[in-house]
């Protein structure tokens, strides 16, 4: 389990450019896959589709952020590269990932995943690129549903039991009764939402969970990040820690016992 | 098929709500070229409503919607903030708003891109921000939001440039006068507000010259808004001056659709694999008497003498289906002094008399969200809450002569693809649900 910081897509001056054009990042922020960024005229193998983050909009400003997560979520990419520099041949600007990844270098040729989780040491950036050459299906549009760029805030030292981890998928809609009885369902939008509570737990992680708590900031909350072959359930989402911080209970009439708590995490609006 | 109706009927269904602004330049006063979403910070949507006043006719009266939204990161502050969306621009009073609703129908293309397609794919309403916008405590905010004819509410007819001075026609009026109103050379007054195009302007050429419209001094312009006068001409046209969901400013008759658009099908109602059941409830169903009238009188020249009046009525007699004798005779009299003289007022009576002497049905109720029907369209509604026979009911007719039960037993409301003109609509962009009042045709 993984609490980063805010994506830096949704920070104001942090914008998208598709080759070269700025585009919206609407689609790029809703977690809804149906809502993806797409290339148009480029359904075709030969073709890259060049996806360039810049940190900071205003070029005479310089802004670097750092980062050691992304994540890449629905996507139908099987050719494409991760890039610290604008030229796509330069291999010395292509990320090194960890083991947990797939590959050890962001260059994929024959990926057949929809949504890749990308673990590094943490670099100050100013620009990330994105190539997108070939499609799973050959010659189709480049598409990805979502882009997660952040650091890796803590990564916890435990994993909650199953009673005390929930994860419900929320729906928030309008249900409707009609005048013969039978129901019309309307619905908005899906949220996530994680309670999960801990007994036990050292000093040191109740410490690090109160540093997130108090940074009143943006989050986003990876539940089970891939094990070492890179299998990955592809689940994350922007959110706040909702509610108070109580791990300042203790789980039992001894001191170092250690400290029990709860943590809700909502899903953030747009 | 995919369609909007099949998109209503669905029993589970994706929706959208969308709303945007278009700021001003501090410097320039120009609106900015594109929509700026807001959806992000949206708590609650309200409703806004199109409502036809056929006792004044020519009058389209559309409601305008309360948008409150969250205030946390203070990006509803006034213009002099930094942290205000409205930073570096013009005041928020008359920003644009538009409000985009309705169905998403999502398919996954084999080459893996969404294919996300929007019914009806056109703006719910637009109007812009009118009124007093304050700060609470709670870290929201309630903007009001008016339809665009507000923009033609708050400025004085007086102040109108291009007055002729043998009078105009009113097609003339709203061309030169409003579409093409300037305030220095290429610095348009109202066509801003029209997406800045001449194409969001439809208007129908008239004959009938007004000598109202000769000076900015006539009586019947200086104490009245261009809206006023506006209406009061297209009484005399019998127009309905409106403007469209999307923003376009209509000038012209406008009769009932003769085809129609929609059915909305509640309890009993036959199977409709077209439409579906959408009715939730029928608030109300039957005659509307205090909307009946058998004689109008239209009183068309400002002195009180017999020939300033122009009168029409329905002939009593005595006889079980003659209204005025059935009911009464009741008067509908109204002052339009733009009226050019008898004959025109003449035609203005007959029209009113049609159509408040019919003294037929009309019918409330809500329904779920149908985001396409607007005031007089034809639309038909089916209702049956009669009950259904829980036990055998054999040998309780005669089946050769007794096939269809009677209407009579059960509730009145019972209606058979039954023809209404739609006399008002009201969306809860909330609750998702429409709320209609028609008028039986």
């Amino acid at each position: 389990m993984e609490i980063w910081g805010q994506n830096f897509l949704t920070r104001s001056g942090c914008f998208l450019l598709q080759d070269g054009v700025t585009v919206t990042s609407e689609n790029i922020l809703r977690r809804d896959p149906r809502n993806q960024l797409v290339s148009s005229g480029l359904a075709d193998d030969t073709t890259t589709t060049t996806i360039r983050i810049r940190l900071n909009a205003d070029a005479t400003t310089s802004y670097t952020g750092t980062i050691g997560r992304i994540a890449l979520l629905d996507h139908n990419w099987k050719q494409f590269i991760v890039s610290q520099r604008s030229n796509k041949a330069s291999t010395a600007g292509y990320l090194v990932l960890t083991s947990t990844c797939q590959t050890v270098t962001a260059n994929w040729t024959t990926n057949s995943l929809t949504s890749h989780y990308l673990a590094f040491t943490a670099l100050d950036i100013t620009d990330l690129y994105i190539f997108a050459t070939k499609t799973i299906v050959a010659n189709s549009e480049k598409a990805i549903g979502s882009i997660y760029l952040s650091n890796n805030l803590l990564t916890f030292p435990i994993t909650p039991s199953a009673d005390n981890y929930r994860m419900t998928r929320q729906q928030i809609s309008v249900n409707h009764e009609l005048s013969d009885g039978g129901r019309r369902v309307h619905i908005l939008d899906e949220k996530f939402r994680a309670d999960i509570s801990f007994d036990y737990v050292s000093s040191t992680f109740r410490d690090s969970l109160k540093t997130i708590y108090d940074s009143h900031d943006q989050l986003v909350f990876v539940p089970f990040e891939p094990t070492a072959n890179g299998v990955w359930d592809n689940i994350c989402f922007p959110c706040q820690w909702h509610g108070e911080f109580d791990f300042f209970n203790f789980s039992d009439n001894a001191i170092d016992a250690g400290h029990s708590g709860s943590i809700t995490l909502l899903e953030t609006a747009l | 098929m995919t369609d909007i109706n099949s998109m209503i009927r669905s029993s589970i269904q994706q929706v959208y709500r969308r709303a945007y602004i278009k700021r001003r330049d501090a410097t320039t006063g120009l609106f900015e070229s594109t929509w700026y979403e807001i959806t992000r910070y949206v708590k609650s949507w309200g409703s806004y409503s199109q409502e036809l006043d056929y006792q004044r006719l020519g009058t389209i009266n559309i409601g305008g919607t309360n948008l409150v939204v969250s205030n946390v990161e203070g990006k509803f502050n006034p213009s002099n903030v930094d942290s205000s969306l409205w930073y570096g621009y013009a005041d928020q009073q008359r920003t644009q708003v538009k409000i985009d609703a309705g169905f998403i129908h999502q398919t996954l293309a084999s080459s893996g891109v969404w294919i996300n397609t929007e019914y009806p794919g056109t703006s719910l309403f637009t109007g812009i921000i009118s009124g007093d916008i304050i700060s609470g405590t709670k870290g929201q905010i309630s903007l009001p939001i008016k339809d665009r004819s507000q923009i033609f509410k708050d400025f004085p007819a007086k102040l109108l440039l291009d007055f002729t001075t043998t009078g105009q026609t009113s097609s003339r009026f709203v061309t030169a006068q409003l579409r093409d109103q300037t305030a220095g050379t290429g610095s348009y007054v109202f066509r801003p507000f029209f997406d800045d195009t001449t194409s969001s302007w439809a208007i129908t050429a008239t004959t009938t010259d007004y000598t109202n419209l000769a000076t900015s001094t006539a009586t019947r312009i200086s104490s009245k808004s261009v809206w006023e006068v506006i209406e009061d001409l297209a009484t005399c046209e019998l127009f309905y001056p409106t403007i469209t969901k999307t923003g376009v400013f209509t000038w012209g008759p406008k009769t009932v659709g003769a085809s129609s658009v929609f059915t909305f099908n509640g309890v009993g109602a036959s199977i409709d694999t077209t439409y579906g059941t959408t009715i939730k409830d029928v608030a109300r169903y039957g005659k509307k008497t205090s909307n009946y009238y058998s004689r109008v009188v239209v009183r068309f020249d400002a002195s009180d003498t017999i020939t300033s009046y122009c009168e029409t009525s329905t002939a009593i007699a005595i006889s079980g289906t003659n209204n005025p004798w059935n009911l009464g005779y009741r008067t509908f009299d109204f002052t339009n002094v733009w009226l050019p003289g008898s004959t025109t007022a003449a035609a203005v009576a007959s029209a009113l008399l049609t159509e408040l002497s019919a003294n037929t049905e009309e019918i409330e109720f809500t329904a779920t969200l149908v985001p396409h029907v607007n005031v007089l369209d034809k639309i038909t509604v089916s209702y049956d809450p009669t009950p259904f026979e829980s036990s055998s009911v054999w040998d309780l007719n005669d089946w050769d002569t007794q096939l269809t039960w009677s209407s009579g037993a059960g509730d009145a409301v019972v209606l058979n693809n039954a023809s209404f003109k739609v006399l008002s609509v009201e969306v809860d962009l909330d609750a998702l649900e429409t709320r209609i009042v028609g008028k039986l045709i």
